[in-house]
């Protein structure tokens, strides 16, 4: 199950993130632009992916521990 | 008929989401701070307590994701905003409501589901958690509205 949940996740993230990333020059999302801008930016990226990340875990993580505790204790 | 079409624009639909990420994730973390403040008044609900707890645990995540896609997306439509100082002031707050995140998760609930049998007695232990468990209640609910009022400000100046 706790698998399903991080695949699906992942998928969503990366689905995203390539829609961001492979973004052409008249796209509205400007990756270029926003790295260009300030180096501050891939800081503020990176950091943004650290909490998509984190939070997938913890999503997963908690799903997982109150699904086993529902069978356990119903 | 209602004129639905703005939606179709990513700004609006994605400000739309970002906002959703924040109801659910301030949502949560009020609803947290209420609830342990009524465990103050009334300790024998702390069994109870620590196992809804991680329910709202899950929403505050579940807003943080949402929250963290449609704000990445939300600064590749405007990249200018890395020059903003209040844009600057906003991510502070994210990181210090971020780790803090991560502290309740990995530390502060697992030892209250270890105290919670325990809180009757209002032991040392018991004490001494809940000033460390306060002290995160209060970063957290200062740390989201600064953001709220920052984000605010940033959309809207």
């Amino acid at each position: 199950m706790k698998y399903k949940i991080a695949l699906i996740s992942l998928l969503i993230i990366t689905g995203l993130s390539f829609g961001a990333t492979h973004s052409s020059g008249d796209s509205i999302f400007q990756l270029s632009e926003a790295l260009d801008a300030s180096p501050l930016s891939a800081f503020v990226l990176a950091f943004n992916g650290l909490i998509i990340i984190t939070s997938i875990y913890f999503i997963v993580k908690i799903t997982v521990e109150v699904w086993r505790q529902h069978i356990i204790h119903g | 008929m209602a004129d639905l079409t703005p939606l179709l624009d990513p700004h609006v639909s994605l400000h739309i989401i970002h906002i959703i990420g924040v109801v659910i994730a301030v949502g949560a973390v009020i609803i947290t701070d209420v609830v342990n403040g009524f465990l103050h008044l009334r300790p024998g609900f702390a069994e109870w307590d620590a196992k809804i707890a991680p329910l709202f645990s899950l929403m505050v995540w579940t807003g943080f994701l949402i929250l963290a896609v449609s704000g990445t997306l939300l600064f590749l439509m405007h990249p200018y905003l890395i020059h903003d100082t209040l844009f600057h002031a906003k991510m502070l707050f994210v990181a210090a409501v971020f780790f803090n995140g991560v502290l309740l998760n990995t530390w502060v609930t697992p030892k209250f589901e270890e105290l919670s049998e325990e809180w009757d007695e209002r032991t040392e232990r018991v004490k001494a958690f809940e000033v460390v468990a306060g002290v995160a209640a209060v970063v957290s609910v200062i740390g989201w509205m600064s953001i709220i009022v920052l984000g605010y400000l940033i959309a809207n100046t």
